[in-house]
């Protein structure tokens, strides 16, 4: 049995909007950080005097640049989703929300692009 | 027309009803129950996750920069950078475990009264635990 109206039918409104897509996403994207999270925590107390030498060394290991490439896709969408889902609560101006949202999505976008640049160039040592 | 009694009471709902009163649950005064103090404190600490991922990212990127100090960029061996990730290992474990809590919810599962109380006394625990631990072996 479905609440929605027929008119929220027509119109697009209602539950089918983007929420199912949204919910799920912020809970797949939850275990991936679950477990490179984990994996992260772990690496930073295995560097046994925190020298630049050795971090160095750690950034050209590949299996270290894909899973940090990963953690920064998964935690930058996970964050995305998020903050998306808090602003939507506590923003009710129509304008500066979507001003807001926009925004988010773009720094969100932005350090993504810059985190997985730097990781390359760590790995390339260039 | 309007009787003098209806007038009455719509002069006793101005003077009781219409003032700026606030709105209930007066979070001043009322004390949240466990379950809400857990609620909110996911989300206090998904905005700390949010910022400590910026600062990763400006930490990635001005490693990167081959002009940066050398010293500077160990500046994580300092006792600032330890609290840092001190700071961020306790947000991440407080909503990891609620994360966790938030799936098993999700799949329909622990809705009991009791089961509630008990998941929430084991994420705090945790977090403590792990926290302790990981404290343990940062500083050492
Ligand atoms: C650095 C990593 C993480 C960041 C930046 C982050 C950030 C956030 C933010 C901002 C929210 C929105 C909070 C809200 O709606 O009240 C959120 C929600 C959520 N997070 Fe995370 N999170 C991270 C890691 C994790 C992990 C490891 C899990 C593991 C299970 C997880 C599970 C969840 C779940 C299930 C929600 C949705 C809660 C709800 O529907 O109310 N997150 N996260």
């Amino acid at each position: 049995m479905s609440l929605r109206s027929p008119l929220s039918k027509v119109s697009y409104l209602g539950s089918a909007k983007a929420g199912f897509s949204h919910w799920w996403s912020q809970r797949v994207s939850a275990i991936a950080i679950a477990l490179l999270g984990i994996w992260l925590l772990i690496e930073i107390i295995a560097w046994p005097n925190f020298s630049y030498s050795e971090l160095m060394s750690w950034f050209q290991n590949p299996i270290t640049a894909v899973l940090l490439i990963l953690t920064i896709i998964s935690v930058a969408y996970h964050s995305k989703l998020g903050i998306e889902v808090i602003v939507e609560d506590y923003v009710h101006n129509k304008g500066i929300k979507t001003m807001v949202l926009v925004s988010s999505t773009l720094i969100h976008l932005f350090l993504s692009a810059l985190g997985i640049f730097s990781v390359f160039i760590l790995f390339f040592g260039i | 027309m309007v009787t003098g009694k209806e007038l009455e009471g719509a002069l006793i709902f101005e003077q009781t009803m219409n003032k700026e009163r606030p709105l209930s649950p007066h979070l001043q005064i009322y004390r949240l129950p466990l379950c809400a103090l857990l609620s909110i404190f996911h989300r206090i600490t998904g905005v700390i996750l949010t910022l400590g991922f910026l600062v990763f990212v400006i930490w990635l990127y001005q490693l990167t920069d081959s002009d940066y100090p050398k010293e500077a960029s160990v500046i994580f061996n300092g006792i600032f950078f330890k609290i840092l990730l001190l700071g961020w290992a306790f947000a991440f474990f407080y909503h990891l475990g609620n994360g966790l809590r938030h799936l098993v919810w999700d799949a329909g599962k622990g809705f009991e009264k009791s089961q509630i109380e008990l998941g929430g006394m084991i994420v705090i625990f945790a977090t403590l635990i792990l926290t302790a631990i990981y404290a343990f072996l940062v500083i050492f």
